[in-house]
């Protein structure tokens, strides 16, 4: 009954928002997409799984309700970076896709602007933990990120982020290169478990994890800067547990038949957050805000989440068992995976790859 | 003759390991390609064609081969267009600063392709020129046009100038030596740089990657983002079919000309 209560309280909340934000989306809204018609818009996504869906299906629906054209280029957080540091002055690209991790340095830098609340009604869904630098960026996939592990050599299920450091596994882990985000996440970790305090707090004294870092060494047997490469080492034997790593990745891959298994770790995972902003001075700001609203429609989250094995960062998405098997998806699941402070990781970044490399280089 | 006998057999050896070790990887890279596996895992089980079916069939495989090549093709005809000329006003030293040219020229060798894209996507920005083939094209013009311009000059070296002057002398004009006389000798020179401009060219993702967008996506940037996706083997026979392009220009060079005469050997 209780329950049931809730529901009607959530459901009314939920269509109060969704009224109060078409109202504030009557008047773009109502312009019809007349405006659109003919004109181009250039966005930079990912690359993977997530790339070829939003080539496939977003972008040709998009074309069809604009009457517009979208020029996709795939690629990854730091060069997409790089290219809106270049392009400063006279920006190409309207829309860009970022880890959460780049937000607050292309904010610093100037070269993204506010999200058009007004222009964007399905932002009024997104999970506001999930919504980035004051409104400067929104997460529109969510991956869990641990370690994983070949499950026909390894055959007790390892359930644990201590299990890295067993000495069953000397010279048989694949650790993510320093230059990928995932090594921060096992830093935090190490940071965690060697000082007894959650990863919330742990990641503000990083600097104590090297400990546990160095100890983990024995067991490494290599660094990894393709996933890919890495998964099918693991899948073929030549390692047995890699990682940390996102779903997103593995899944393309376990589908496939690869004998591996995504640890679910008692310390809990990581989020690896797939996010997009608008660019400063974009060329066609309110076809890259329309953009963004339509990534994150139900319609396209649904699709998202059954193709990548991402949580939606949005409300009222509805999600196959298959995929909820792999990452949780309720707002109250999501907010237990880790998800790290990049205002405090980042200044740290240059030092953490050094340490990194001295260790395991 | 023990001791020739002796030298040779470690020349044949040493050449066999030598061949091995640059020829293996390539051979597993096409073992995989007729794997009957869902991933290119090591040994390859079975054997079928059904992965270069599947990408021969490809719409967007087949448009960024032919992206590929139209670029390869281009970008070697505008370096050989600009790098024969160049190569010649350096070598018969009527160019004041000839050293200098000559650096800026071939700076393209020395600098890391990777900062010139980006220093490219910089300055194409800047001028406003969004055309991605535009862009494409001369970033691959950019690449390309030292190779030719080595090669040509090298054979410039050894070019015989008293042919030229018996030429002058009989009445010939410039246009008439420079196609009868200088070319023919020059032409092992310009097949090699156009063979080397045609691979770079093709081959070439660091340029490519800040250049191209999925519409105009020339081929090694497909093969990276469809790595990204999943390692299966139609990766393979990808990269298979690459290698077979690079093999045919050189066994297309071997019939026209002669490889040893084309490298000026």
């Amino acid at each position: 009954m209780q329950k049931s209560k809730s529901t009607l309280i959530g459901n009314r909340r939920q269509f109060l928002a969704t009224a109060g934000a078409a109202m504030v989306a009557a008047p773009f809204v109502g312009k019809g997409t007349a405006w659109a018609a003919g004109k181009t818009l250039n966005i930079s996504t990912y690359t993977s799984v997530q790339g070829e869906y939003i080539a496939k299906q977003v972008i040709p629906s998009f074309e069809k309700q604009f009457d517009c054209k979208v020029v996709q280029r795939q690629s990854t957080t730091l060069p997409t970076i790089s290219v809106l540091r270049t392009e400063k002055a006279s920006p190409t690209l309207s829309v860009a896709m970022m880890d959460d991790i780049g937000i607050p340095i292309a904010k610093g830098d100037g070269l993204i602007a506010k999200l058009p609340a007004d222009k964007m009604p399905n932002l009024q869904n997104a999970y506001s933990r999930f919504i980035y630098e004051d409104g400067f960026g929104v997460a529109f996939a969510v991956c869990k990120s641990s370690p994983w592990y070949n499950s026909s050599v390894i055959t007790k299920p390892m359930t644990s982020w201590n299990d890295l450091w067993d000495e069953s596994l000397r010279g048989r882990l694949l650790l993510p290169s320093a230059k990928l985000t995932q090594s921060i996440m096992l830093l935090a970790m190490a940071a965690s478990i060697a000082t007894g305090k959650p990863v919330s707090e742990a990641q503000h004294q990083l600097s104590d994890g090297w400990a546990r870092m160095k100890e983990l060494r024995p067991n490494v047997q290599t660094m990894y800067e393709a996933t890919g490469t890495a998964i099918l080492q693991v899948a073929q034997g030549q390692a047995d547990v890699a990682g940390p790593d996102l779903s997103k990745s593995m899944m393309a891959y376990i589908d496939r038949g690869a004998t591996i298994t995504m640890m679910s770790p008692k310390e809990g995972s990581f989020a690896g957050v797939n996010a997009m902003t608008l660019t400063a001075n974009a060329p066609e700001p309110d076809l890259g805000a329309a953009f963004l609203d339509k990534m994150l429609s139900t319609e396209v989250q649904a699709g998202l989440a059954e193709m990548t094995y991402a949580a939606p960062p949005v409300r009222g998405v509805t999600i196959s068992k298959k995929v909820m098997d792999v990452i949780p998806t309720s707002e109250e699941d999501l907010a237990k995976l880790h998800m790290l402070d990049w205002n405090i990781v980042n200044p740290q970044r240059a030092e953490i790859i050094d340490m990194f490399n001295q260790i395991f280089g | 003759m023990t001791m020739n006998r002796f030298s040779t057999f470690v020349f044949v050896v040493a050449t066999a390991l030598i061949l091995v070790f640059l020829i293996a990887p390539l051979l597993v890279v096409v073992s995989l390609s007729f794997s009957q596996n869902l991933l290119a895992t090591f040994p390859p089980k079975g054997f079928t064609f059904d992965w270069y079916a599947q990408v021969i069939a490809q719409e967007d495989f087949q448009r960024s081969f032919k992206t590929s090549a139209l670029l390869a093709v281009a970008s070697t005809f505008m370096s050989l267009m600009l790098a024969t000329p160049a190569a010649l006003a350096l070598n018969r030293g009527i160019l004041p600063g000839a050293a200098i040219v000559e650096t800026v020229l071939l700076s393209p060798m020395i600098l890391p392709i990777l900062i010139a894209g980006l220093a490219l996507t910089q300055f194409t920005s800047s001028i406003g020129l969004h055309s991605t083939m535009g862009n494409l094209f001369i970033g691959h013009t950019l690449i390309t046009l030292p190779y030719v311009l080595r090669t040509v000059t090298a054979s410039l070296k050894q070019l015989d100038h008293s042919l030229e002057e018996a030429a002058s002398t009989l009445g010939a004009s410039s246009m008439t030596i420079f196609w009868l006389i200088t070319i023919p000798q020059i032409m092992p020179g310009l097949v090699a740089g156009c063979i080397f401009s045609f691979m770079i060219s093709f081959d070439d993702f660091s340029l490519s990657f800040w250049l191209s967008n999925t519409e105009t996506e020339p081929l090694p940037v497909f093969l990276h983002n469809k790595m990204a996706s999943v390692f299966d083997p139609s990766i393979a026979t990808m990269s298979s079919l690459m290698i077979a392009v690079g093999v045919i220009v050189v066994l297309l060079i071997e019939r026209i000309v002669g490889l040893r005469k084309a490298m000026g050997v």
